[in-house]
């Protein structure tokens, strides 16, 4: 499969207002059905009349680790997990389609009364533990603190205690004459979220990444001038290891945008920082990882020079490759693929909207520029997948070197339609369908993306809503 | 044209800006010292109301201040590069090169009359005094680092103005410069020496015709040389450069004598727009 030639399904769901969360039957073969249902959710009048409220606005997406489940997090400090619909003989159609599986309010907005600050709830992050039982665990975090949740079903209750009734109230001894064993009785599903863990007080800066280790004990997280080395069960104490605060914050000139634990060496992760470059650190070198043990760094094309490079060169995500030999990093214009063992260069740059290097100046004005675009790796690391501007998102097949760029949006992705590639003209040479750079809406952009650990299954949120694509070839297999 | 469908804020300083930074993105041959300028603006006002936002952000304050501490050392690096130019011990052609694109400043209007149109740039509000304001936290001392930047800027900036043409500063225009300086406060005001030495080249590519069409432009083409109006800076011309070589060698009576003509060219002019 190439990146070009991915036909994608779509499925989108409404996130617009908690309410919306309900299961959402969005299948080809029963489209009229779809639109019924999609169309009661709403309240009267056109859904696009619905002024979008910022507490809707998703600002994570992600799968778990089977793919079984994808959570988003949004601006108003939710969480709504998405189930995918079991493999069904019958319908084959309905499998890949992501229900709403569960809502829960992750954050609320808190202040700061020493530093008379307010903590947004937004939720950042959200990272799943690997599956150790039947429930689910997941973090997330806002701004500062981070939340261990837990996720798990009930469809059955226990009936007949000997000592409380129905209720749970406790019945009158004087009434027990015989002694019974409580049998579990069926019951609708439900799933339970509780918190488990709090871990606060960790972060003094905005926490803008967390990371799971592979030894499933641990995490980190990380904010503008530290991460925190955190155990999963202990809440009241972390360790720093890495701190980039000078002693005088007049000196500071580089924060860190985003790090991530390798996949499978426990001791290994790697930050990014605002200057354009990657640190790779090995916790077995010392507490403290302030030294890296390997500084990726492109050097700075004098060509391109122009008053936003270093803006421009920002690293906004950095991701490990499944087989953990890659890493790939956005920043504004490219996104590019390092070697773990090539510290001077990346191997691959690929450029997501190069049309734009032209416009830096007003994206500077309209602070565009500070935009923090997502990448993503697909299951088998050979294609990758970025967000733009205008609803669009770009792939690049690491193996052909073809890149597509696709839109998401509600005109164009109906359920089971196919999306159509668009271009983006510059210059003089448009074709039919083209959009020219002047009318890109850059108020739409999709930030957020994920990929189905294993399948061809992709999540984009764009702004209040979630599309969830499928590979149309993959699927027509099943 | 870019920000067609963004959100922006109505008022006119801002859309003066978005003038600005369009043409600086569809004008590639806008002057590089005038697209440092507007950069340095912009930078200056998304530092100013920085406190406004409703989520501070570090990341952005750092790329910000980044951005106007690079600008801040090549200021300063030209301004480093002058004194030696103006001993004399440099070819002429080389003297040339001031960093300002001298060759387009014959082209140019009085400085009062540029640091008119960046002043309508700015917001009414003045950025250095509320940028004090800030509460000292870590953050805001990143940023108070930008002032004592700028603070730093104030203090040299004579020097690029002044010492590009003449051993001695000219009184003279000293004293327009002061009142020039009480007119434009605070950070304006420590900028006022980026405004007089960066934006000589200010019009360069755009006529004068376009952006002053109230303006009566015959005046420019008759009696006197326009680049007489200049600060002293903008002086290097190419009409004359001889003359202006000639000048730094001179003693600093005849600079003053310049000068003066210079000055009541100056009030003649600012008579005629006024007038207009």
């Amino acid at each position: 499969m190439t990146a070009a030639s991915i036909g994608l399904n779509s499925q989108d769901c409404d996130s617009r207002n908690p309410g919306c969360y309900c299961r959402i039957p969005a299948t080809a073969y029963r489209w009229d059905a779809a639109a019924i249902a999609r169309a009661q959710l709403l309240s009267p009048g056109d859904r696009h009349d619905v002024i979008l409220r910022q507490a809707d606005i998703i600002s994570t997406v992600e799968f778990n680790h089977t793919g079984e489940l994808l959570a988003t997090g949004d601006k108003g400090g939710r969480v709504v997990i998405f189930q995918r619909e079991p493999e069904c003989k019958n319908e084959p159609c309905r499998q890949g389609e992501y229900n709403v599986y569960s809502t829960f309010q992750s954050h609320e907005p808190e202040f700061d009364y020493l530093k008379s600050l307010e903590i947004e709830e937004k939720i950042n992050k959200i990272k799943w533990l690997p599956q150790q039982n039947a429930a689910h665990a997941l973090l997330s975090t806002n701004d500062k603190t981070i939340k261990l949740w837990k996720i798990s079903e009930r469809d059955k209750r226990p009936e007949g205690y000997n000592l409380k009734d129905e209720e749970g109230k406790l019945k009158d001894l004087s009434t027990v004459t015989s002694l019974q064993v409580p049998v579990l009785k069926p019951m609708d599903l439900m799933v339970e979220v509780s918190p488990r863990r709090i871990f606060s007080n960790g972060h003094t800066y905005h926490v803008n990444s967390i990371s799971v280790n592979s030894d499933c004990e641990t995490y980190m997280s990380a904010d503008d001038l530290r991460i925190n080395l955190w155990h999963l069960a202990i809440t009241d104490r972390s360790f720093n290891i890495v701190d980039i605060k000078p002693a005088n914050m007049e000196d500071l000139t580089e924060v860190i945008t985003a790090a991530e634990f390798h996949p499978y060496h426990c001791n290994l992760f790697v930050y990014s920082s605002s200057k354009g470059s990657l640190r790779l650190c090995d916790m077995r070198a010392s507490a403290l990882c302030d030294k890296h043990c390997k500084l990726y760094e492109e050097p700075e094309d004098p060509s391109n020079r122009s008053f936003f490079s270093e803006i421009i060169s920002s690293v906004s995500d950095v991701k490990f490759s499944h087989s953990g030999r890659y890493m790939l990093t956005r920043d504004y214009l490219t996104v590019k693929v390092w070697d773990l063992n090539m510290e001077t260069k990346p191997i691959e740059t690929y450029q997501v909207h190069d049309y734009l290097r032209s416009k830096l100046c007003s994206l500077y004005e309209n602070d565009c520029i500070f935009d923090k675009f997502e990448c993503a790796w697909n299951g088998s690391d050979s294609v990758i997948m970025t967000g733009a501007y205008n609803n669009f998102f770009r792939m690049f097949d690491r193996n052909t070197k073809r890149d597509v760029t696709l839109e998401a949006s509600r005109e164009s992705s109906k359920p089971r339609a196919v999306l159509k590639p668009r271009r983006v003209c510059v210059g003089g040479k448009r074709r039919k369908d083209d959009i020219s750079v002047d009318s890109l809406d850059f108020t739409k952009k999709i930030l957020h993306t994920a990929w189905h650990p294993t399948e061809n299954i992709i999540a984009i949120a764009a702004t209040n809503n979630l599309y969830i694509f499928q590979d149309k070839v993959n699927s027509d297999m099943h | 044209m870019l920000g067609k469908g963004l959100k922006r804020k109505l008022n006119d300083c801002e859309e003066t800006m978005t003038e600005f930074s369009c043409a600086y993105d569809c004008n590639r041959t806008m002057p590089y010292s005038h697209q440092r300028q507007l950069v340095l603006n912009m930078c200056l006002n998304k530092l100013q109301s920085y406190k406004m936002l409703a989520e501070p952000n570090l990341h952005r304050s750092v790329l910000i201040a980044n951005t106007v501490r690079q600008i801040q050392e090549e200021t300063r690096q030209e301004s480093s590069q002058l004194p030696g130019v103006m001993g004399g011990d440099i070819p002429s052609n080389n003297f040339i090169y001031t960093g300002s694109d001298p060759i387009d400043s014959s082209l140019n209007l009085p400085f009062g009359i540029n640091t008119e149109i960046t002043r309508d740039t700015w917001p009414s509000e003045n950025p250095l005094d509320s940028l004090m304001e800030v509460t000292d936290d870590d953050m805001s001392s990143a940023i108070s680092s930008i002032l004592k930047d700028l603070d730093f800027v104030e203090d040299i900036s004579p020097t690029p103005a002044q010492g590009s043409v003449m051993d001695e500063p000219p009184k003279p225009l000293e004293s327009g410069y002061k009142v020039e300086k009480q007119d434009v406060r605070g950070t304006e005001c420590a900028f006022g020496s980026f405004e007089l030495t960066s934006s000589t080249s200010y019009l360069k590519d755009l006529s004068v015709d376009d952006i002053f069409d109230d303006i009566d432009t015959s005046m420019y083409d008759s009696d006197f040389s326009f680049s007489s109006l200049m600060s002293p800076r903008m002086q290097p011309a190419v009409e004359e450069p001889l003359k202006l070589y000639t000048m730094c060698n001179n003693s600093a009576s005849s600079n003053l004598q310049v000068c003066r003509t210079d000055l009541n060219d100056l009030d003649h002019i600012i008579e005629i727009l006024v007038g207009s």
